[in-house]
């Protein structure tokens, strides 16, 4: 279990790992987003009450349900890194970080563009997009204290920690919020009628799957570089083949960033 | 039990600069190391790693032979550290300052009252101005407070970041006199200076950083 | 993950004991610290009449919640320099090098914060509400929803306040890391006074910000403590 856990969480290991991985992620996200779009915006019906602008639904929600998703990825990625020190964690939670903001962020936007035709104002200070919002301010606070700290390891604990505080108070910011909603606008408009036809439900399943995907592939991108930013003085980075074609290119300016030095030995994981 | 400190293969990045490269020592009861090195030759992120402060990226830190992060209980009850930061408030008297030390590093055994305080403020010549606050003393002054805990608590290892700055002569003289009894008596002392230290019948090793 | 250093040799109340009474000095030697915060809170709740006007009506219906922002900017405030001095000087890493449970620490460090800074806030806030047209018998929720509030505040703002300490410009980084996680506590604070204020009973309300002190009592000094570590361990 320990070797297996070693042989995971060293980085030249994730790093081709996840390079062969990708174009598949990216792929299947492809063909998912691709049948998802055509079958929610051109073969669902309409509805009879929102016409055609209900179809913003197929970005809102996956939008929204991955805005959660991926706090809880990052969470459970510095909860490991703190737990275990397993630096790779940490760096899942720093590539999940920015994909988590900008998935909170359209689901703000797609939201507020709903709303529009909707309830006749852009913005309305409803229990979910609420939420959204304060969601959108932890990711921002987690991504500002990351930035804000210079020595990469305590900046990397302190936003562990930070997340972990964040995603026990995550359902009660959520709970109480939606407490106040009906407080204060006691006949609630409900977005998602608890029943959706079928018709309709088909085409947003595939658009969830979509955002998943689009999820994993942005991550494991960003993962690479994120290790290669990490693992810049060690020795096996040099000797990538794609580092090693940028050295031939560019021989004055890469010196310093990514030749191997002296002690080019680094523990990995 | 060995009060016995080691260190192995200590490497410490700063940015893309290695700072500490595999440094290694060991610290047996009764002797004093002193690290030396230029400015920014990574002495004082030495002594932090050392009492578990600063992360090493590699390497490890043993006391009694086991690692100090599973031995913290043991390994802090045995240590004094004195940094560049003394720990002393400015609106508080040496004597209220002490206090909390006596408290944070003491042990039910060896409790002290405000008599070993005062008595060990004696010992540095402030007892003039023990009840004053600190910000009304000098440097060399505040400098010498921090200092009587080195007569007030029992720590087998001291661990001291240029201990002997700000301090005059009379004060050098007693604090490495300080140094060489608690050396006699087995304990044991980290430190780092730039001028020699001068310590009556005490051998001291030293660490060349950089 | 160490959380904590185990048993402390010295007593736990005596170690309480001690640190608040040296917390205590210090802040009753520097009252610049606990006084300024309050200070503020009277300011920024009295230029609410000038910027919405003063219909004693409106004044009544928005009062909860002036109340509460103030109350919560104040505390927010006041949380700026609690480990920092103690950061600059050497104070926390002795602690931390000390052996001694650095929760307990951080929780005393904390009570002591509070009772310097959310109790007179809490003792203030009838005479501002009077000034915002609340009728007094809100005032016993008032009060009540402050107490449980401004220190369920000192506590999360504490995990903040560790997490950016040594930092520069943390005061508006710590407002943006501590504001959206003190949504609930404003929620359910400023609508237990509404409540009162249009005579509805406020226990509900009142009970779940008791329930969330308690959450946070009992797991922000862990978190405190943990990040007041790393912070000493970044610096040189």
């Amino acid at each position: 279990m320990f070797k297996w856990l070693h042989r995971f969480g060293s980085a030249p290991f994730v790093y081709r790992f996840s390079g062969a991985l990708a174009p598949w992620v990216g792929g299947a996200c492809a063909v998912l987003l691709g049948i998802g779009l055509y079958l929610g915006l051109f073969v669902a019906p309409t509805d009879y009450e929102q016409g055609e602008s209900y179809r913003i639904i197929y970005v809102h929600v996956p939008a929204a349900i991955m805005s959660m998703f991926v706090y809880m990825v990052m969470a459970i990625s510095s909860a490991v890194f703190l737990i275990w020190r397993m630096k790779l964690a940490d760096a899942v939670a720093q590539a999940a970080a920015p994909i988590g903001a900008s998935f909170t962020f359209l689901a703000l936007v797609t939201g507020s563009l709903w709303g529009k035709p909707m309830w006749g104002t852009w913005w309305i200070w409803d229990g979910r997009l609420t939420s959204e919002l304060l969601l959108l301010f932890l990711y921002l606070g987690y991504m500002a204290l990351r930035a804000a700290i210079e020595q990469p390891q305590s900046a990397a604990r302190a936003a562990a920690v930070l997340a972990i505080v964040g995603v026990v108070n995550i359902p009660i910011i959520h709970y109480s919020v939606e407490w106040w909603s009906t407080l204060h606008q006691p006949a609630t408009i409900t977005k998602l009628k608890p029943s959706i036809h079928e018709s309709m439900a088909v085409p947003l399943r595939f658009m969830i799957f979509g955002f998943l995907f689009l999820f994993g592939y942005v991550l494991l991108v960003r993962l690479r570089t994120g290790i290669l930013q990490r693992e810049a003085r060690a020795s096996w980075v040099a000797q990538l083949p794609e580092i090693m074609r940028f050295n031939a290119l560019a021989p004055a300016a890469d010196s310093q960033a990514v030749s191997p030095s002296k002690h080019s030995e680094t523990k990995h994981g | 039990m060995s009060n016995k400190l080691e260190a192995k293969e200590i490497s410490v990045w700063r940015g893309d600069n290695l700072l500490l490269n595999n440094v290694s020592f060991t610290l047996d009861a009764g002797e004093v190391l002193q690290v030396r090195g230029a400015n920014g030759s990574g002495k004082t992120t030495l002594l932090r790693v050392v009492c578990g402060l600063g992360l090493a990226d590699e390497g490890q830190v043993y006391w009694s032979g086991k690692p100090i992060e599973k031995n913290r209980d043991q390994y802090y009850e045995n240590l004094l550290y004195l940094g560049h930061k003394p720990g002393i408030k400015p609106a508080l008297s040496a004597i209220e300052n002490l206090r909390i030390f006596t408290l944070l590093n003491g042990r039910a055994a060896s409790a002290k009252t405000d008599a070993d305080i005062e008595q060990a403020l004696d010992e540095l010549s402030l007892i003039s101005k023990a009840h004053l606050p600190c910000r009304a003393l000098s440097a060399g002054q505040q400098r010498r407070v921090a200092l009587a805990r080195l007569v007030l608590q029992t720590a087998k290892l001291w661990v001291l970041d240029e201990p002997l700055t700000s301090l005059d002569k009379a004060g050098l003289a007693l604090v490495e006199q300080r140094m060489a009894a608690h050396a006699h008596s087995g304990g044991s002392i980290l430190l780092t200076t730039h001028a020699p230290v001068n310590m009556a019948g005490v051998k001291v090793s030293t660490l060349e950083l950089g | 993950m160490n959380l904590d250093n185990g048993t402390s040799p010295v007593g736990i109340a005596l170690l309480i004991k001690c640190i608040v009474v040296r917390e205590w000095s210090i802040a009753v030697r520097n009252p610049g610290q606990w006084l300024n915060p309050l200070l503020f809170f009277v300011i920024v709740v009295s230029l609410f009449p000038l910027g919405i006007g003063p219909s004693p009506a409106t004044l009544e219906t928005i009062a909860p919640g002036i109340m509460w922002v103030s109350a919560l900017l104040a505390v927010l405030l006041s949380l700026d320099a609690l480990f920092d001095a103690d950061y600059a000087d050497g104070t926390l890493e002795q602690m931390v090098l000390s052996g001694q449970s650095m929760s307990l620490i951080v929780l005393a460090k904390v009570l002591v914060h509070w009772l310097l800074s959310g109790l007179p806030l809490l003792v203030l806030s009838p005479i501002l509400g009077l000034l915002l047209n609340l009728s007094l018998d809100t005032m016993p929720v008032l009060m009540i929803s402050l107490f449980l509030g401004t220190l369920t505040m000192s506590l999360i703002g504490a995990i903040g306040a560790a997490l950016t300490v040594g930092l520069n410009q943390a005061g508006v980084l710590l407002s943006l890391l501590v504001l959206p996680l003190t949504v609930p506590v404003l929620i359910f604070g400023s609508a237990s006074v509404a409540a009162a204020a249009s005579d509805i009973s406020a226990n509900g309300p009142l009970l779940i910000l008791a329930a969330v002190l308690i959450l946070a009592l009992s797991l922000a000094p862990l978190a405190t403590a943990l990040a007041l570590k790393i912070g000493v361990s970044g610096s040189n």
